[in-house]
């Protein structure tokens, strides 16, 4: 896409400094030339990951990657509020906060992935592993992404895992939370198919392992 | 030349004086392993002030470090005003659903006397027994959530970031409520015999907003909170960065900061420039799978980084240490800091 990256640039200044109106007349603009995908895929995608690491490294506070992706979100929301915008072939993705109830990651994380074009549905917080893997498969979920703030509550999800195991299907699980950003090793005792550094990474992993 | 030996509150207020004292003031910011000591759960350890107490004198006795720690866990302030805990048998009692839904549950919103609430005067019961403990040879530290994150547990991070947003007047109300709450608690604690207060603040940390909110929002509510506090407090981020904000928190009239192992402790402690003491910053999260060896490494990394010239306690980066963590780890940190924790720290400039 021609002037991508001018576009990337002027979207993440916007959306840094919460400045919703140039925000949504910028992606405006974009929206009379080029397809929803597009915009999707070349802009808005890499400006949420640029923002999501920039988180990673210190540069950016957490308010506002939450505003980015709720901006998006919303967005999204509006401008194809008749015909549903909904990316490519969508795995049935799910996500939950296990056992507390510090929801602000999962919304970040909901909020940037509807923003990249995808369903998902929203089980909650607060949610205890028994509850949680009943969910998931009475929903048939194909991908479940596990938002977790304390360490107890993300050591549990080896827990979910075997619950979820004895159900035959194979279901794959993201997850993330603070803990892992202070312990590399962390992931490696989580039987999760992917962890996520940042929100914004997790479009990546569900495209990795949806293979689309 | 060697110093003679000090009780832990010379050794803190000396490095507070940014002069060197003896050896490494540290801080072990254990609360739950107080259970163990007793062989009870987690829940039972915190429903008595008498078991806290204990669990903290017999913990200082085993480790040796600088301080008693009277939190039971950040909860317990919104479980005084009717909000729920929900207790595990491996992890801090964890807040349950925000109790603030709508504008009008703000403007309802009532603190108790932290003398009469039944879970703040466990605490403070603790402090008392803790404090006939010490004397003056042991500082105990309070600990207070403050007013700017506290709507964290109240309301709910997102609900929150949408107030400060759309509507400043509510936020300023609820502001004015739990200054008026920090405060007296703060002071309740100093009263009850704690030394200094831990000013728990990790929503102002540049990992949760940015510097110019924090210049228009948290920082002001630090400033008219501290200065209600009659004692010395220590800012605490939880884990949170805060270089660019430095020269801000020091206007607050804060004493100590709080130190995430992301930031370079010797950046900052240079930045603080005999302004702030800076306190950390040992991974608490890694520290479940340290080797003895591991333990000293780290301990010798913290003290060549901050601890020449006094200003420094070390301690972990978080304000807790994971209940995951073993006694073997604690115990090899103390012997670590006995070893290499000695002023005048010659070996740092032969290594």
């Amino acid at each position: 896409m021609e002037n991508s990256e001018l576009y990337q640039s002027r979207l993440k200044t916007a959306l840094l400094s919460l400045d919703r109106i140039k925000a949504k007349l910028i992606l405006e603009d974009l929206i009379t030339t080029t397809a929803p995908t597009e915009v999707v895929d070349s802009i808005m995608i890499p400006v949420l990951e640029s923002i999501g690491s920039g988180w990673e490294d210190g540069r950016v506070a957490l308010t506002q990657v939450y505003a980015a992706g709720q901006f998006c979100e919303q967005w999204l929301d509006t401008a194809f509020e008749d015909k549903l915008f909904v990316k490519k072939e969508s795995p049935k993705l799910a996500i939950a906060v296990l056992e507390d109830f510090h929801s602000l990651g999962k919304r970040i994380v909901y909020s940037i992935v509807k923003g990249g074009g995808y369903q998902i549905q929203d089980f909650g917080a607060g949610i205890s592993v028994d509850k949680l893997a009943n969910k998931v498969i009475e929903e048939d979920i194909d991908i479940l992404l596990v938002s977790a703030l304390m360490l107890p509550s993300v050591l549990r999800i080896n827990n979910l895992r075997q619950a979820l195991e004895q159900s035959g299907k194979k279901i794959k699980i993201i997850a993330g939370g603070a803990p892992f950003r202070f312990d590399a090793i962390l992931k490696e005792e989580i039987m999760a198919d992917a962890v996520a550094n940042n929100a914004s990474e997790v479009i990546g992993i569900i495209e990795h392992l949806s293979g689309s | 030349m060697s110093h003679p030996e000090l009780t832990s509150m010379q050794r803190v207020l000396t490095t507070l004086g940014y002069e060197e004292p003896d050896r490494v003031p540290w801080f072990l910011f254990v609360t739950m392993h107080g259970a163990k000591e007793l062989g009870l759960s987690i829940e039972d350890y915190f429903k008595n002030g008498k078991n806290v107490a204990e669990g903290q004198i017999r913990m200082q006795q085993k480790y040796e470090h600088d301080c008693y720690y009277n939190i039971f866990y950040l909860a317990a302030e919104m479980e005084s005003i009717g909000g729920s805990v929900i207790y595990r048998d491996d992890g801090p009692p964890n807040a349950g659903r925000p109790m603030i839904n709508d504008l009008s549950d703000i403007e309802a919103l009532t603190f108790p006397d932290p003398s009469e609430s039944e879970n703040l005067s466990e605490v403070l019961e603790a402090t008392r027994i803790m404090k006939e403990e010490a004397g003056d040879s042991i500082p105990i530290i309070g600990v207070v959530l403050s007013p700017f994150s506290s709507p964290i547990i109240q309301m709910g991070l997102d609900a929150y970031i949408n107030l400060i947003e759309n509507n400043r007047k509510a936020f300023d109300l609820l502001m004015s409520k739990n200054e008026a709450f920090c405060a007296a608690w703060a002071n309740a604690q100093l009263n009850a015999g704690a030394t200094a207060i831990g000013y728990f603040d990790p929503f102002s940390s540049n990992t949760m907003i940015p510097p110019d909110l924090y210049r228009e929002t948290g920082l002001k509510v630090a400033k008219r909170t501290i200065a209600n506090i009659n004692g010395p407090t220590a800012t605490h981020f939880a884990s949170g960065r805060c270089e660019p904000i430095i020269d801000d928190i020091a206007s607050t009239g804060t004493a100590l900061i709080g130190v995430t192992t992301h930031e370079d402790m010797s950046k900052l402690k240079k930045i603080c420039n005999k302004r702030m003491s800076v306190l950390g910053n040992l991974n608490g999260i890694e520290m479940r799978h340290w080797t003895p060896e591991q333990a000293e490494e780290n301990v010798k990394l913290a003290i060549a980084s901050a601890a020449k010239g006094g200003g420094f306690i070390l301690s972990d980066n978080h304000g807790e240490i994971p209940w995951q963590v073993s006694e073997d780890v604690l115990l090899s940190i103390s012997k670590a800091v006995k070893k290499w924790g000695r002023y005048p720290l010659e070996w740092i400039d032969n290594e």
